[in-house]
C-alpha cells in the first residue's frame, strides 16, 4: 500500500482512496473527457435560473493533472490538502460526495461502467458529472474513470477555494474539518464564484444553528430542492457537526 | 278503574327488581314506546313501526397487555384497509378457518413450527404473510372477553338502571333513559377500572336483522367493501358519521354516538385519540350494530385503577330509506346545517385568481415546481423527476374562463401536449432516486393517455376545429359504459349513441348503488330524464356516507386556531422531512386566531384512511349540482361545508391537525421545508382550482334557480373528477348564448362575502353577484374600463333573488347595490363594449379549422415521429412535432421547419422526450419540418418530411 508523499505520520495513509488511482496507474483511458469535465454549478440560489455549463479546468489543475497522468506526482498526493495534517478529501468525504451526487448508481451499466443518465438538468455521467465528450454515451466511463475525474474536480475546488479565500484573508488549509468539507462540497456543486461572503463567514465560524438552518443548506435541483444532497449533507451534519 | 291500574303499574316500577321480574309500566314519549320485558329486556316500537327487542347486554374486553393496536393495511380481503388489526391477540385456527367459511370468505389460513400464519385466497388472489397475517380483527378476541347481563334492573322515571355483578377487574353500570318529546332512548354506561389494564366496552344488545342481499346493505363504513365485509371494528377517525344501521327492508335499526361523547376538540381526532369503534356484526345469518367505545389499544382504553369511562349511545329504530335517516343523524343529531360563509378567507373568486398567480409563477418563486421541460408540474412531493398530472382540462379550462392567454400558452397548452403524446399520466423521464411512492412509471410516448371522453372534451374545448383530438378520440377504445357512449354521441352526434348511454343508465338504475354518480348525473344532463338525476342522487347519498364527515357537532364557541403562532404540523411531515434532508418540522409561523368553531370544522370535507380533513374539493361541486336539480336542502348543506369559506389559495391535499391555515392567501407561497401544515404536491393545485371554478360556477347555478347555467364537460376517467368550463355557451335569465367569463382583473368588489360570475354575449355583459352572508351586504362593483367600458345610461336588467326588476339604466363603471342574506343580484347591462382576450381569438369565427391533414405520424431511422396542428383560436394555432425515441438511444434532436415557402428556421431539444412546439402564422401557409436527431453512437439521422395543412 503506497503512502502518501506529504503524510507526516501512518495514520494518513489512504487505503480507502488508493483504488481511485489503480485505474490510473494501469493506463486509464483519458479520451473520456475527464479532464474538462468538472463541478456543476448548479442552482444554489434559487435566483440563478441559469443552465449549467462544463466549466474548464483551471490551467494550475490541468498541468497538475497532466503530472499525475504522466506519473510525474503519485496519484495519493493528491489526497492531502496543502499544509495542513488533516485530510480534507479523504475517503469517507469521497464517499459522501458520491453518495450525495448518485446513490442511486444511475447510468452504471451491467458491465459496471458509467453511462450517461438523464436528470432535469441534460445529461449526467458517474457522480452527476457533466459530459464534455458525447462519445461518452458510447463508451461510458469505467469506474476508475468516474473515481478520477471526481477527485481532480475536488482537487480543482480545494485549489479554488484556497486562492480565494487567501484574497480574503482567510487560509483555507488551517480551517477546521468541518469548513473545509463543507466549502468543498458547495464550492464543488455550486461553484466557488457563487458562494457568497456570508455564506462563508457562516460555515468558517461553524454556526451549526445557522448551517443547520435549511434557509442555509438546501441546494436546488432548478426549481426544487436537491433531495438526495439535502438529505445527505443534513444527516452527515446533524451528527456531526449540529448534535 | 284504569287510572288506578296505571297507578299500580307506576308503583311497581318505581321497585327495585331483579331481572326476573317482568311487569313494569310502558316508557313512551312522542315518538317511542318501551315495554319492560323478561330477562331486562325491553320492546320498543317507534310511531306504527313493528316492536322490536332490546337487551341490556354489554360485553367488556380486558387485556392486561398492550393488545397491539393497528390498523388492518394488507389483509384487505378480510376487512377493509382502515379497520383496526390487535397484533397481540389471535385466533386458533381450529376456531379462525370456520369462522372464515361462515362469513364466506375464500380463505384458507395455515400455521408453520414456528406459529408463522399463512393466509391463501386462492389461486391468483392474494397471499399474505408476515406480520398483517398475524393478530386479529375480530374485536371479541381482543383480550379476555366478559359478557355482561344485568343482574339487577331499576326503573325510575324515564331511566331504567341495570346493575351488574363486579369483575375482579372493573366495575360496570349502565342505563336506558327515555326523553320527553321526540327524543330517542339513551344509552349510558359507565366502567370503573379496578386494576390497570386496557379495557373496551362494546353496547351488544340491539336489535339485528336477517342477513340481506348484497347491494341492500345501508352505506356506511362499518360495512366494508360495499357491504361484503363485516366484523371488523372501524374507528373513529375513519368514521364519518358516528352510527352503525342496519335494516330489515322496513326498519331501520341504529346505534348512534351521542354527541355529548365526541364532542368537538381543539385537535382533530386521531387514530390513537379515536373514542369509539363502529361494527356491523355478522353472527348465524344476523346483521347487529354494536358500537365500541373505548376501542381496545386506543389512548382512552389504557385505564389505571381508579379509573373510569362513560359513554353514551341512542338508539334508534325509525322507518325510511337509508338517505332520509342520513339526513335524520346528520341533522337531528349531529345539528349538521349551513354555518359556513366568507368571513375567514374572502372569496372562492379572489382564492381561484391566486391559485391561478401560484400555478402561472406569476410571483417568480415557482414554488409550484413547473418544469417548462416536461410541460407539467414536477412530482416532487412524491417522487422528484416524475410528472403526473390527471386531466388537462384542468388547466385549459381555467385559462378560457379566465381569460388568460398566457396561461393558456404556458401552462394549459404544454398540458394538452403532454396529455396527447405520452401513453401514461405518470410519466417519469429521468433517472432519479426511487422513493418507491409511485406506481408503473412509464417513459412510453405515441399515444394520448387521456381516456375518450376527455378526448371528445378537448375537441369542444378546442371548438371542434383541431382534428387531432377527434382523431385520436376515434382511435380510443370504447367499453361501451355510460361516459364513453355519451362521448360517443357528441364525437358523431349519432342519436343512436345517446339511446345506447341510455340503455346503459337504465342497466344501471337495477342497482340501487353501483355505478359513479357522475356517470348518472352526466347522463341526466344529456337526456333530462329525471330517473338518472334520481340515481345521481341515491349514489351521492351513499358517496357521503363513506366519504364526507358529518360530526362531531359544531359547538357555537370560538376556539383559538394555530396556538403559540404556528400552525401545526401535520403528522406525515415528520417523515417527509426526514425523507427529504430537512430538520424535524415546525409550525409555519402565523399570527394566532381566534375565530368561531365552524371555520375549523371537518365538516363537509372527506376523511381517507389517514386523514381526518381531505381538502380535495372535486366532490363539493356535483353534490351540489344534484342538490340544486333535485332540491335537496341537505346534498346542498354539505356541499358548502365542503368549500365556503375555506380557502383562500391552494393549502395543500389534507390536514391532520385542526388548522385556519387553508384561509391565508399566501399558504403555499414558502419554501417546501416550511410547509409543513399539509401534504403539498404543488402540481395538485391545478385539481383544486378546476374543483373551485366547478363550484363557483354551480354555486351561482344553485343561487339562480338553475336560470345561470352553463354546461360543463366531461373529465370523465380522471380521478378527482369534476366539470369542465368555458367551452361551451351558457344561459343568463333566459338569455341564450352567453359565454362565460371571470377574468380577475374585471371586478374590484369591497365585500369578502361577495362571489360573482361575469358572462359575455349578445352586445351584453352579464353579472351575478351572490352573497355567502347570512345578512343583507351592501355592495360597490368596480368594473375595469381595460376590460369591460360601461356607457353611462346603457340599458340595464336587474334581476334579485331571481326575479326580474324594473328595467334601468347603467351607473357606469360602479355599481352600488345590495344582496338579500344568502341571495343574488344580477344584472345584464346593455351596449357594454367587452374586451375579452383568450376567448375573443377563440371564438374569432374566422379562425383556422384543422382537418385531417392537420396530424401525420412517420416512420423514421430513429422510430416513429407524430405532427400535429393545434388552434385554440385566431392566432393561437402552434405546431406539435415529437418523436417517440427513448434518451439512450437518441441524445439529441433538431427540428428544421418552415411555413409555406417561407424561410427554414431550426429548434433544438437536448432533453428526452424529444419535442417541438412552435407558433404559427396562420396565414403563412402549411407547415413542414424535418426532425434530425443524433444518436448514441453519434450518428445524424433525418426524418421524412412531415406536412401539417390547415
Amino acid at each position: 500500500m503506497p503512502k502518501c508523499r506529504n503524510a507526516e505520520t501512518p495514520k494518513y495513509r489512504l487505503s480507502g482512496v488508493i483504488g481511485f488511482f489503480s485505474g490510473m496507474e494501469g493506463g486509464a483511458d483519458w479520451r473520456g473527457g475527464i479532464l474538462v469535465s468538472i463541478a456543476n454549478p448548479q442552482t444554489f440560489s434559487r435566483n440563478h435560473k441559469t443552465p449549467s455549463k462544463p466549466r474548464m479546468i483551471p490551467s494550475k489543475n490541468i498541468q497538475l493533472a497532466a503530472a499525475i497522468f504522466i506519473g510525474f506526482a503519485s496519484p495519493t498526493s493528491l489526497c492531502f490538502s496543502q499544509g495542513t495534517t488533516e485530510l480534507t478529501i479523504s475517503a469517507g468525504y469521497i464517499a459522501y460526495i458520491k453518495a450525495a451526487a448518485n446513490s442511486g448508481k444511475h447510468g452504471q451499466g451491467k458491465d459496471g461502467r458509467f453511462y450517461p443518465y438523464l436528470t432535469p438538468q441534460g445529461y449526467r455521467i458517474g457522480y452527476r458529472q457533466t459530459l464534455s465528450d458525447k462519445a461518452l454515451h458510447a463508451r461510458g466511463w469505467s469506474v476508475e474513470e468516474a473515481d478520477t475525474a471526481l477527485l481532480l474536480q475536488l482537487k480543482s475546488i480545494e485549489s479554488e477555494l484556497r486562492q480565494q479565500l487567501q484574497q480574503e484573508g482567510k487560509n483555507f488549509d488551517e480551517m477546521p474539518l468541518a469548513s473545509r468539507e463543507i466549502l468543498l462540497d458547495y464550492g464543488f456543486t455550486e461553484g466557488v464564484a457563487k458562494l457568497k461572503p456570508e455564506w462563508i463567514q457562516a460555515v468558517t465560524q461553524l454556526e451549526w444553528e445557522r448551517i443547520l438552518n435549511p434557509d442555509f443548506y438546501v441546494r436546488y435541483d432548478l426549481d426544487w430542492p436537491d433531495t438526495a444532497r439535502n438529505k445527505a449533507f443534513f444527516e452527515r451534519w446533524n451528527k456531526k457537526g449540529g448534535k | 278503574m284504569i287510572k288506578s291500574y296505571l297507578n299500580f303499574l307506576a308503583g311497581l316500577a318505581s321497585l327495585a327488581w331483579t331481572s326476573s321480574i317482568i311487569f313494569a309500566a310502558p316508557i313512551s314519549n312522542e315518538t317511542y314506546q318501551i315495554q319492560p320485558g323478561a330477562e331486562g329486556a325491553f320492546e320498543i316500537q317507534a310511531g306504527s313501526g313493528i316492536s322490536t327487542r332490546l337487551m341490556p347486554t354489554f360485553t367488556v374486553m380486558v387485556s392486561e397487555k398492550d393488545p397491539g393496536y393497528n390498523r388492518n393495511n394488507s389483509n384487505y380481503l378480510l376487512a377493509p384497509r382502515t379497520s383496526l388489526r390487535w397484533s397481540k391477540f389471535t385466533q386458533p385456527l381450529v376456531e379462525l378457518n370456520p369462522w372464515l367459511k361462515e362469513m364466506d370468505l375464500a380463505v384458507h389460513v395455515t400455521e408453520d413450527a414456528k406459529g408463522e400464519r399463512t393466509w391463501n385466497y386462492g389461486e391468483g388472489r392474494m397471499i399474505l404473510t408476515g406480520t398483517y397475517a398475524q393478530g386479529t380483527t375480530n374485536p371479541f378476541l381482543a383480550g379476555e372477553r366478559v359478557d355482561l347481563t344485568p343482574s339487577q334492573t331499576v326503573i325510575d322515571g324515564r331511566t331504567v338502571h341495570w346493575k351488574f355483578a363486579s369483575d375482579p377487574r372493573f366495575t360496570f353500570s349502565a342505563s336506558l333513559t327515555l326523553p320527553e318529546g321526540k327524543g330517542d332512548p339513551e344509552i349510558r354506561y359507565e366502567l370503573n377500572a379496578t386494576a390497570p389494564g386496557f379495557y373496551s366496552v362494546a353496547f351488544t344488545g340491539a336489535p339485528g336483522v336477517p342477513g340481506v342481499p348484497e347491494g341492500n346493505i345501508v352505506p356506511q363504513m362499518a360495512a366494508g367493501r360495499g357491504g361484503k365485509q363485516f366484523n371488523h371494528v372501524v374507528a373513529e377517525v375513519t368514521e364519518k358519521l358516528p352510527r352503525v344501521q342496519v335494516s330489515d327492508g322496513r326498519q331501520n335499526f341504529l346505534l348512534v354516538v351521542h354527541p355529548d361523547s365526541v364532542p368537538f376538540t381543539d385537535q382533530l381526532i386521531d387514530f390513537n385519540t379515536s373514542r369509539f369503534g363502529s361494527m356491523l356484526r355478522k353472527e348465524k345469518g344476523v346483521l347487529t350494530p354494536v358500537i365500541f367505545a373505548p376501542v381496545m389499544g386506543a389512548a382512552s382504553s389504557k385505564m389505571q385503577a381508579g379509573e373510569s369511562r362513560g359513554f353514551k349511545l341512542l338508539f334508534i329504530c325509525r322507518q325510511g330509506d337509508a338517505p332520509s335517516t342520513l339526513r335524520y343523524v346528520a341533522e337531528k343529531i349531529y345539528g349538521v346545517r349551513d354555518q359556513r360563509d366568507n368571513s375567514g378567507p374572502g372569496s372562492l373568486s379572489a382564492a381561484i385568481a391566486r391559485i391561478r398567480d401560484y400555478l402561472a409563477n406569476r410571483n417568480g418563486k415557482n414554488h409550484a415546481m413547473w418544469h417548462a421541460e416536461q410541460k407539467y408540474y414536477n412530482y416532487w412531493s412524491d417522487q422528484s423527476g416524475m410528472f403526473k398530472p390527471f386531466s388537462p382540462l384542468y388547466g385549459l379550462s381555467a385559462a378560457v374562463v379566465l381569460d388568460d392567454e398566457d396561461f393558456y400558452r404556458q401552462r394549459a397548452l404544454p398540458a394538452v401536449e403532454f396529455a396527447i403524446s405520452r401513453a401514461s399520466n405518470v410519466f417519469a423521464p429521468y433517472q432519479l432516486n426511487n422513493t418507491g411512492q409511485v406506481k408503473k412509471p412509464s417513459r412510453q410516448l405515441g399515444q394520448p393517455y387521456v381516456p375518450l371522453p376527455q378526448l371528445v372534451s378537448l375537441w369542444e374545448f378546442y371548438q371542434r376545429r383541431t382534428d387531432a383530438f377527434r382523431f385520436y378520440a376515434e382511435q380510443a377504445r370504447a367499453t361501451g359504459g355510460i361516459n364513453d357512449l355519451l362521448a360517443s354521441w357528441r364525437l358523431k352526434g349519432d342519436e343512436s349513441l345517446l339511446e345506447l348511454a341510455k340503455a346503459a343508465g337504465e342497466r344501471g338504475l337495477k342497482s340501487e348503488t353501483g355505478g359513479a354518480y357522475l356517470d348518472f348525473l352526466e347522463l341526466y344532463e344529456a337526456t333530462g330524464d329525471e330517473r338518472f338525476l334520481g340515481a345521481a342522487q341515491a349514489r351521492i347519498y351513499a358517496q357521503i356516507a363513506t366519504g364526507v364527515n358529518l360530526f362531531p357537532k359544531v359547538p357555537d364557541k370560538d376556539v383559538l386556531y394555530e396556538k403559540g403562532g404556528k400552525v401545526p404540523v401535520h403528522a406525515h411531515a415528520f417523515g417527509r422531512n426526514n425523507a427529504w434532508g430537512f430538520p424535524s418540522p415546525v409550525g409555519l409561523d402565523v399570527p394566532e386566531i381566534k375565530a368561531p368553531a365552524w371555520r375549523g370544522s371537518e365538516i363537509g370535507l372527506e376523511s381517507f384512511s389517514h386523514h381526518r380533513a381531505e381538502l380535495w374539493p372535486n366532490h363539493p361541486p356535483q353534490i351540489l349540482k344534484i342538490a340544486a336539480s333535485s332540491e335537496d336542502r341537505f346534498l346542498q348543506t354539505v356541499a358548502r361545508w365542503g368549500v365556503v369559506g375555506r380557502y383562500a389559495n391552494y393549502a395543500g391535499d389534507n390536514r391532520t391537525e385542526r388548522s385556519l391555515v387553508a384561509e391565508r392567501p399566501d399558504a403555499p407561497e414558502h419554501p417546501i421545508w416550511k410547509l409543513t401544515y399539509s401534504s403539498i404536491n404543488p402540481g395538485h393545485a391545478l385539481e383544486f382550482i378546476g374543483g373551485m371554478m366547478d363550484f363557483r360556477i354551480t354555486d351561482c347555478f344553485d343561487r339562480s334557480a338553475r336560470q345561470i347555467a352553463f354546461p360543463g364537460l366531461t373529465m370523465a376517467g380522471s380521478p378527482f373528477r369534476v366539470h369542465s368550463y368555458g367551452a361551451l355557451p351558457g344561459r343568463f335569465y333566459g338569455e341564450e348564448n352567453v359565454r362565460l367569463w371571470c377574468p380577475p382583473n374585471l371586478l374590484e368588489i369591497d365585500h369578502p362575502e361577495v362571489e360573482w360570475l361575469a358572462a359575455w354575449g349578445n352586445g351584453k355583459l352579464y353579472l351575478a353577484f351572490w352573497s355567502q352572508s347570512f345578512r343583507e351586504e351592501k355592495v360597490s362593483v368596480q368594473i375595469n374600463p381595460k376590460r369591460a367600458a360601461i356607457p353611462t345610461g346603457a340599458p340595464l336588467l336587474t334581476w334579485v333573488n331571481n326575479q326580474p326588476r324594473p328595467a334601468g339604466t347603467s351607473s357606469g363603471q360602479k355599481m352600488e347595490f345590495k344582496i338579500p342574506a344568502k341571495g343574488i343580484t344580477a344584472f345584464a347591462i346593455d351596449q357594454a363594449e367587452v374586451k375579452p382576450t383568450l376567448q375573443a381569438k377563440m371564438f374569432d369565427p374566422t379562425a383556422p379549422k384543422l382537418g385531417p391533414k392537420s396530424i401525420q405520424s412517420l416512420e423514421t431511422p430513429f422510430g416513429k415521429i407524430h405532427g400535429m396542428l393545434l388552434s385554440m383560436g385566431r392566432g393561437l394555432t402552434n405546431a406539435f412535432v415529437y418523436a417517440e425515441a427513448l434518451p439512450e438511444d437518441v441524445i439529441a434532436a433538431r427540428l428544421r421547419y418552415r411555413q409555406g415557402n417561407g424561410e427554414w428556421k431550426s429548434v433544438q431539444d437536448e432533453i428526452f422526450p424529444f419535442e417541438f412546439s412552435v407558433w404559427l402564422d396562420e396565414e403563412a401557409g402549411d407547415f413542414e419540418a424535418v426532425m434530425q436527431v443524433e444518436t448514441k453512437r453519434l450518428e445524424q439521422q433525418e426524418s421524412p418530411k412531415i406536412q401539417l395543412k390547415q
